[in-house]
């Protein structure tokens, strides 16, 4: 029982911190177009 | 005394000497039109076009898209360590908020290290990851200042170069040489360098030691050269694997000026103004002179608290005096103090010293260099953040006598103010919010080590280094907690690519405007007294930025030092 709560655990933080990196990566692209815009 | 002084004019003028060899062999990298077959192979297999030219947009989004691309691959590797070969020890593989700091601080040049290395890292994640993320990322910022640089000395055209074209030319021509003989060099000073995990060793005593092992000296070599910073070992340069001789010292802190500094002459020569690089270097010199001077000053003077306790702290024959507490015998007070200022100046981040250590004043000279960014800086991107201020030191001089400001014989408009003001300010935006957010979360005491001002010290540093892309510690935290981990992730994310992409837009739109003539009204950018001007608004802006936090920290731990309360 700890072992799968352990590995959800670690699924879910995978999950999040690939999410945050993309997030920041396509805002950096898209901060990249409003500058162009300025 | 003398001794000391001879060592950092020595170290310093070799260093000046290299600044016009590197700068020619980077100014020809930079400029030539032709591509050697291992470059053609490379573009080949990467399908790209290298007579492609790119506008800024296009150059800046394949940088920050590629960058993307080995962030993710690295945090997988890291992730997956514990199922891939080549690690007898069986170490495991990192947890989410560590694997997602870890590789968003070696992609963006940080090395920031919430990890021990021995302990965390298989020799292959040293090298396919650490070691693999140092190169590309030190790459990325020497060809985004090639673009940069390439943008300013150019007219009428939106094209600022290519991208593959510079990285690889910068992987190939300058980091693969001088790395592979650094590795040499630190081999026969006695660095590790080795696919064996471990070796066991013999105490005088008797007692069995294991001792951790790797490719130590291929992995310093690109660490220095490319400004990263990251240890293989957690104590760093202070680790004897790490940094051996007073000759691997050295070699580190030439190592650490080599690229920022030849970019000036990079520079000068592609503007055809080498009278405008010398006045740059001439910039990072002063700059660098004056926080050399109080780093090695405050702590050669060492605490005054110890001599009413009869310490004698005086710099004999026999011994260095001053303050040595967190510093190596075998290097010293001069050698660490300009290890200290080398290390943070270009954004290094490595470490031969605890920095924590240093006396109140000799800690502020670290912090305040971060904060400043622009005191050689690192690979590629302190060089544009000089320039950064540059273009705002003539905007400045030209609203004051009323004129429309010029910088190398354009027009300094609305449009790039906006960009230098946007990249000027996403730096303290990082670290003061999170410095700030950080001394509101409860948990934030449970990670200090000290109380008090140097507590807060510990929090501060880490943003700064973190923002700055340094990467060095100042010790007394523990940064590994999803808060901090996760945090200083972003703080290293936002200190990279917001303060890099806005600067790329200002050379994309020089490049695009016409060359005037210059005028008797022309403010020339080439002179002395336009250094002492430029680093004049530098120390003025970040003393107008920072100074309240610094008041917080160092400066008022370094009064109640005097009042006789230590932390």
């Amino acid at each position: 029982m700890d072992r799968n709560n352990t590995n959800l655990a670690a699924t879910m933080g995978d999950l999040i911190f690939v999410a945050v990196t993309l997030l920041f990566f396509v805002l950096s692209a898209g901060f990249i177009m409003a500058l162009d815009r300025i | 005394m003398v001794q000391d002084i001879t060592q950092f004019v020595l170290i310093l003028a070799v260093m000046t000497g290299l600044v016009v060899v590197l700068g020619k062999w980077m100014t020809h990298l930079f400029t030539s039109p032709t591509h050697n077959i291992i470059e053609r192979g490379t573009y080949g297999i990467l399908g790209v076009n290298p007579a492609e030219g790119m506008s800024w947009s296009r150059y800046g989004m394949v940088l920050l898209l590629s960058n993307a691309a080995m962030m993710l691959l690295g945090y997988l590797m890291l992730r997956l360590q514990e199922y891939l070969p080549g690690d007898p020890l069986a170490r495991g593989s990192q947890t989410p908020d560590l694997a997602f700091n870890t590789a968003a601080s070696f992609v963006t040049n940080t090395n920031w290290q919430s990890y021990s290395g021995e302990s965390s890292l298989s020799n292959f994640s040293q090298m396919a990851v650490i070691t693999f993320l140092m190169m590309v990322s030190a790459a990325t910022g020497v060809a985004a200042a090639g673009a940069f640089i390439r943008g300013l000395s150019r007219k009428n055209t939106a094209d600022i170069g290519n991208y593959w074209v510079d990285f690889t030319r910068v992987t190939y021509r300058v980091f693969l040489p001088i790395c592979f003989v650094m590795a040499l060099i630190y081999v026969w000073q006695g660095m590790p360098q080795t696919l064996n995990a471990d070796a066991i060793a013999a105490t005088l005593e008797g007692a069995k030691q294991q001792l951790i092992i790797g490719p130590v000296a291929s992995l310093e070599s690109i660490k220095h050269i490319g400004t990263n910073g990251g240890g293989f070992f957690a104590m760093n340069a202070a680790h004897p694997f790490e940094n051996p001789t007073p000759l691997t010292n050295t070699l580190h802190i030439l190592s650490m000026l080599l690229i920022p500094s030849a970019l000036t002459y990079v520079f000068g020569a592609m503007i055809l103004r080498r009278r405008q690089g010398w006045a740059f270097f001439g910039a990072f010199l002063v700059m660098f002179l004056g926080f050399l001077v109080l780093v090695y000053g405050t702590e050669q003077a060492g605490n005054p608290l110890l001599t009413p306790l009869g310490v004698d702290q005086t710099q004999t024959a026999l011994q260095a005096g001053g303050n040595m507490e967190g510093k190596e015998l075998r290097f010293g007070i001069a050698q660490t103090s300009l290890f200290v200022t080398t290390t943070t100046a270009a954004t290094t981040g490595s470490v031969d010293a605890m920095h924590s250590s240093l006396t109140p004043l000799g800690g502020l000279v670290p912090i305040a260099e971060m904060m400043l960014n622009n005191v050689f800086g690192g690979d590629g991107v302190g060089f544009i953040n000089l320039v950064t201020y540059a273009i705002l030191t003539v905007f400045l001089v030209g609203m004051m006598i009323g004129r429309t400001p010029e910088f190398l014989g354009k027009k300094v408009e609305a449009r790039e103010m906006k960009y230098v003001m946007l990249a000027v300010l996403a730096h303290p935006f990082s670290i003061l919010g999170f410095t700030a957010l950080a001394c509101l979360v409860p948990s934030t005491l449970e990670s200090l080590a000290n109380q008090g001002p140097h507590g807060f010290s510990e929090v501060l540093y880490a943003y700064t280094s973190g923002t700055a892309n340094n990467g060095s510690a100042f010790a007394g935290l523990n940064a590994n907690t999803t808060f901090f981990n996760t945090t200083i992730g972003l703080a290293m994310l936002i200190g990279r690519y917001l303060t890099l992409l806005p600067m790329l837009a200002v050379a994309g739109v020089l490049a695009a405007k016409k060359t005037i003539p210059e005028g008797p009204g022309t403010l020339s950018t080439a002179t002395p007294l336009f250094t002492g001007l430029l680093v004049f608004v530098i120390l003025v802006v970040g003393g107008l930025t920072f100074l309240p936090a610094l008041a917080l920290g160092p400066i008022v731990e370094h009064l109640m030092m005097l009042g006789g309360t230590t932390f």
